[in-house]
């Protein structure tokens, strides 16, 4: 828990409801404005990806680098936020 | 040089001086005959000599690429089980992901396990084979086969000969009917095949002339006719 953002224990610790794609952990302003093009607007559109690539954070790692220009840091941040997310959650 | 001058002198015999400029292409000349498919392209081809260099992918591996893409989602499904990838469904968002782990796998072992199938296929063969020749030495007595193989060396014992001869015929004619099927499944086996048939035809051959001989010898304590 300690080597966790803020950002991170934000998401993690509710419903992520209608919340944007930059409210993931490792997603900014620039990662998010890409996916966006792509339309994975929400952040609850990311996690559909997630759970198509059956929670496997190896794999959405790498799509999500190829998805949007992300590096090996921010996409494994963004998978594990939203694996914890789905073990509190889903 | 040549090449092009070739080519023009196909195409329109009469222009073909004019266009002898040294690096002159063929498009000022207007269209009327256009003859089917030759000479524009080809003359193309010879002229044009800064053509793009291409990336130096492996052949194999850039028909690969080609033939991942025109792939169906369930092909690919079975192509990722096949390589053992765990994979999730085959989706538009999912696919160009499973595409690319498709070739760094192909690019690790390249050819699939398919040419031991032919290699098993002939061990089969072979069992099978084996299979048919040995319920037949059992059919007659267990014995007949012992001493099958001592009338060759051994032209001593006619009285074990009496009692075979007419056993092993009925045996012989066993053993043809069925040794002609491994023959016509397993073309290769041919010579094996030739191979038996004349060592049943040595042995009948001894039995024969022993029978003849103890007609001869009339000596014999057993009946022969």
């Amino acid at each position: 828990m300690s080597t966790t953002s803020q950002k991170h224990r934000d998401f993690v610790g509710e419903p992520m409801g209608d919340k944007p794609v930059t409210s993931l952990s490792g997603i900014g302003e620039t990662l998010g404005k890409k996916l966006e093009e792509q339309g994975f607007d929400k952040a609850f559109v990311v996690l559909g990806q997630f759970l198509l690539l059956k929670k496997d954070t190896e794999m959405f790692t790498e799509w999500l680098k190829d998805a949007s220009g992300a590096n090996s840091r921010q996409a494994g941040s963004c998978a594990q936020c939203l694996k914890e997310w789905c073990d509190a959650f889903l | 040089m040549s090449g092009l001058v070739e080519c023009a002198a196909n195409a329109l015999p009469g222009k073909a001086e004019s266009l002898l400029g040294p690096n002159h292409v063929h498009l000022q000349r207007p269209l009327q005959e256009k003859e089917p498919g030759r000479t524009r392209t080809t003359c193309h081809k010879l002229q044009l000599r800064s053509v793009a260099p291409r990336r130096a992918t492996f052949p194999r591996l850039r028909f690969r690429k080609m033939a991942l893409s025109e792939k169906s989602n369930d092909e690919l499904s079975k192509l990722l089980a096949e390589f053992g990838i765990k994979h999730g469904p085959i989706v538009d968002s999912t696919r160009k992901l499973y595409e690319k782990k498709l070739e760094k796998a192909m690019m690790e072992s390249p050819v699939k396990p398919s040419s031991d199938k032919t290699f098993y296929r002939e061990e089969e063969e072979e069992i099978t084979y084996i299979t048919y020749r040995n319920p037949i030495r059992h059919e007659g007595c267990a014995e007949m086969v012992k001493r099958r193989v001592h009338d060759e060396p051994d032209g001593n014992k006619y009285s074990d000969q009496v009692t075979e001869a007419p056993v092993q015929f009925t045996n012989r004619t066993a053993n043809h009917s069925v040794a002609h099927k491994p023959v016509r499944k397993s073309g290769s086996r041919v010579w094996k095949a030739i191979r038996v048939l004349l060592l049943l035809a040595v042995l009948a051959a001894g039995a024969y002339y022993a029978y003849i001989y103890l007609l001869n010898n009339p000596d014999n304590p057993f009946r022969i006719q």
